[in-house]
């Protein structure tokens, strides 16, 4: 027997054998999240927090103006603790563990506002912080310096707030800045503007690399700041259309961006803030025409693909990636260790939009949005909001259902 | 030497004194290069991202149309790199009735390209002003738009004086697109009709490639006909952040850089003075300082940032207009008497170009130099009398821009 060939041979079983453990330990089936619960909001829910310590979920119904507390153990709302929030229309908000208190961005009236709220008393702390901008958005707390970063979609910044001396400390200019004319309104036709600007809407703080992540949502770019700086690090990084939020696994550090016209989530590599591989589509995908939304007609696309839209909920034990698609109703998984959708997506509303693609037109007659996924580590619950049927979903990360096992035949 | 050539050479030199800004010596030369980097203005990522956007090839589906010149930015702005000029020309044209110049219908642009046959542009026979004009450089643009009025007045200001009232350029007071109501000088085009980049790029967006966005938010015509049927956007076709974007990679570009080798040869350092001594140097103006840093422009739309501001800039141009006899027939923005004047062509680039004047019919230097005429003659007559050197140190010293 040729000796090059047994050895050939001997080291093709080697290499099956390997393959085979490896692929069993790939194979290793990944659960899909699945659906355990629906607290009832009574209105527009556009804005969610959570806490862990308190396994609490915040979340702000824009047409009562009420902040809901939900109980993360009963998954019912503590009537007693909803707060009226009276003239506040709040955007953002966002919850602070080591301080207990809840911040909730304002943007009533001419400036913007950071409203902070002691969660044990359910009573305003102190006056609100004056931003001095313009339609604040979201906000990111940094808790190891007791900092608040809210994003100024109509200023073009993100402010800094000393959360310790209640104070505004800086303005950082985002993107291509504030929208032109000084003093125009993007949503106001009495008022338009020329240029929109950064238009800085979601954000996302990995508090390991001391990096705020910035959606700018109508240049198609994130900005990275630099939390020790308080300054914009590096060039921005193109994603996809319309960017409007974000999720971080800080074990693996990378970011996952919705692109909301794009019907696909990048991923950025926070080790470098470059983007990595081609975006992932999701759900219903792409719209048919590519960037169809472009033509401002609702009779446009042929297919308005899946619009994931709002925060992305990541478990960073298993490096699992929930995405919510506005248009489909529904919440996928991704595999944050290959990048790819996995098993077939969960749906969590009474149906899917219709028509397609009318959430860009306020036209929908039919079903409801999914969007903003939250994600609590400690009880594996994924909370999103269907916004037209006014629930709060609560998920089970980790449910009974498995996705189809990868095939272990790479070719 | 002739007495004018003394009033000439001595305005010269008062026109370099006054030409270089008291200042001068302490701002810092702006950066040139034909090397696709950030003059500092913004990083270089988010340059090269600009770039990409710059020279997106544009599609019906984007809003490309339904007429238009051009699919990107970078089809006529391009040489040697992205934000050049470029052989690509544009078509105009119109009506001079023997009194005053009348626009045909849908503008005196005529449309080179449509996406319907039905649409497409055409001169009229009885249009009988017809001209070409070259795509500019827009290469160093954000130092030129961070000029002060003031500086561009001074220079018109005193070029009577410097050439015994023959040169009097035309600073044209335009709108200010993006500030309804306010005016500035114009500077960018070869009418100077725009005074703003962003206000230049939305025309253009519009104009060149037929995307409406919110400072032009109405379609081009094909030749005043209604293009409605074979629109398929709604307008504007973009909400501007297109057009905020390329504004800043033109703010970034560096400016046209000279050829280093032939500039520090004897032949072009003697023939810069003789460039300034003959009276060209007036209109082709070889030094500009911009205004200081966080001064606000633009209706204070924009504040001057360290990168663009107190730099020195080498633009070869006044951005004022004059005639010189080969103008082309079109009234823009200055008024009727502006028929036949163009802006003084910046020589910075110069050697990038193989057209020159506006329409292109100039194909050496030699023969743009000898079309000068008008407010020119009396710098043509210095220049005819130079000697065979001196002309070959003069052409030696423009191969150099």
């Amino acid at each position: 027997m040729n000796k090059s060939i047994t050895k050939s041979s001997f080291i093709c079983v080697i290499l099956a054998t390997l393959s085979v453990t490896h692929g069993a330990y790939a194979a290793a089936p990944i659960r899909l999240p699945e659906v355990v619960a629906l607290v009832p909001t009574g209105g527009l829910v556009f804005s969610t927090a959570l806490s862990k310590k308190r396994n609490e979920v915040y979340a702000v119904d824009a047409r009562n103006k009420m902040l809901y507390v939900i109980d993360g153990k009963t998954n019912t709302r503590k009537e007693k603790a909803t707060l009226d929030l009276q003239d506040a229309v709040v955007n953002g908000i966002a919850y602070n563990e080591t301080t207990d208190e809840i911040l909730l961005v304002d943007y009533a009236g001419e400036s913007s506002r950071l409203l902070v709220l002691d969660r044990k008393t359910m009573e305003f702390v102190g006056s609100p912080i004056a931003l001095d901008s313009l339609h604040a958005a979201k906000v990111v707390i940094d808790e190891a310096t007791d900092t608040a970063y809210v994003s100024n979609m109509h200023s073009g910044t993100v402010s800094v707030v000393d959360l310790k001396n209640q104070s505004k400390i800086a303005d950082i200019v985002i993107g291509t800045g504030a929208p032109t004319p000084a003093g125009c309104n993007p949503w106001d036709s009495a008022n338009p503007c020329t240029t929109p600007g950064g238009n800085p809407l979601d954000m996302k703080i990995n508090p390991k690399t001391h990096k705020v992540y910035v959606a700018s949502y109508t240049e198609g770019t994130i900005s990275v700041i630099d939390t020790r700086t308080n300054k914009v690090e590096g060039a921005r990084i193109p994603v996809g259309s319309q960017p409007n939020g974000m999720g971080i696994d800080t074990g693996t550090n990378r970011v996952y961006v919705n692109n909301w016209q794009d019907g696909t989530v990048s991923v950025i590599d926070g080790d470098t803030d470059t983007v990595i591989g081609e975006p992932i589509v999701v759900g219903s995908g792409l719209q048919d025409p590519l960037h169809c939304y472009e033509a401002g007609k609702l009779d446009a696309c042929k297919s308005w693909g899946s619009m994931p839209l709002g925060p992305i909920g990541v478990n960073e034990d298993k490096h699992l990636v929930y995405v919510a698609s506005s248009n489909d109703g529904t919440v996928i998984t991704i595999n944050g260790k290959t990048n790819k959708v996995v098993g077939e997506p969960v749906h969590i509303t009474t149906g899917p939009l219709v028509p397609g693609g009318c959430a860009n037109f306020g036209a929908c007659t039919q079903g409801s949005s999914a969007q903003n996924v939250i994600y609590n580590p400690k009880t594996d619950r994924l909370y999103v909001v269907s916004l037209a049927d006014a629930w709060l979903m609560v998920l089970q990360g980790q449910g009974s259902k498995t996705a189809a096992p990868p095939s272990t035949h790479n070719h | 030497m002739k007495p004018f050539n003394r009033v000439l050479q001595c305005a010269a030199l008062l026109g370099f004194l006054l030409a270089t800004p008291i200042k001068a010596s302490l701002a810092d030369e702006a950066p040139t290069g034909f090397d696709g980097l950030s003059n500092g203005f913004i990083l270089q990522g988010d340059y090269d991202h600009d770039q990409e956007l710059f020279e997106k090839r544009h599609t019906v589906a984007g809003g490309l149309g339904p007429v238009f010149n051009a699919q990107s930015c970078a089809e006529c702005h391009a040489n040697p790199v992205a934000g050049g000029g470029s052989q690509v020309s544009v078509l105009r044209a119109g009506t001079f009735d023997g009194k005053k110049f009348i626009e045909p219908p849908g503008g005196t642009v005529i449309h080179d390209r449509a996406t319907d046959a039905s649409l497409q542009s055409k001169v009229a026979d009885a249009w009988n002003v017809r001209t070409q004009r070259l795509s500019t450089n827009t290469l160093g643009g954000g130092y030129i738009e961070a000029i002060a009025d003031e500086t561009l007045l001074k220079i018109a200001k005193r070029q009577p004086q410097q050439s015994n009232g023959e040169i009097h350029g035309q600073a044209v007071m335009v709108d200010l697109i993006e500030v309804p109501g306010a005016q500035r000088v114009g500077r960018f085009g070869w009418k100077s009709q725009h005074a703003s980049l962003l206000s230049f790029n939305a025309e253009a967006f519009r104009s060149e490639m037929g995307i409406t966005n919110s400072l032009f938010p109405s379609e081009n015509t094909a030749n005043g006909r209604a293009v409605d049927e074979f629109d398929t956007m709604a307008d504007p076709e973009n909400n501007g952040w297109e057009v905020a974007l390329l504004t800043e990679f033109v703010r970034a570009t560096k400016a046209p850089p000279r050829d280093a080798a032939l500039a520090a040869g004897a032949d072009a350092v003697a023939g810069e003075q003789v460039f300034e001594q003959t009276g060209c140097g007036i209109c082709h103006t070889s030094t500009i300082t911009t205004a200081p840093v966080d001064t606000l422009v633009n209706a204070g739309t924009f504040k001057v940032p360290a990168a663009l501001g107190d730099k020195t800039i080498h633009p070869y141009s006044d951005f004022l207009l004059h005639d010189i006899g080969s103008g082309d027939g079109i009234v823009q923005n200055g008024g009727p008497s502006s028929r036949n004047k163009l802006r003084t062509a910046p020589l910075w680039g110069l050697r990038t170009r193989s057209r020159l004047l506006h329409d292109g019919s100039a194909l050496t230097v030699q023969q743009a130099v000898k079309r000068h005429q008008g407010e020119a003659a009396t710098v043509m007559e210095q220049l005819k009398a130079l000697s065979a050197v001196e002309k070959q140190q003069l052409f030696k010293f423009l191969d150099s821009l």
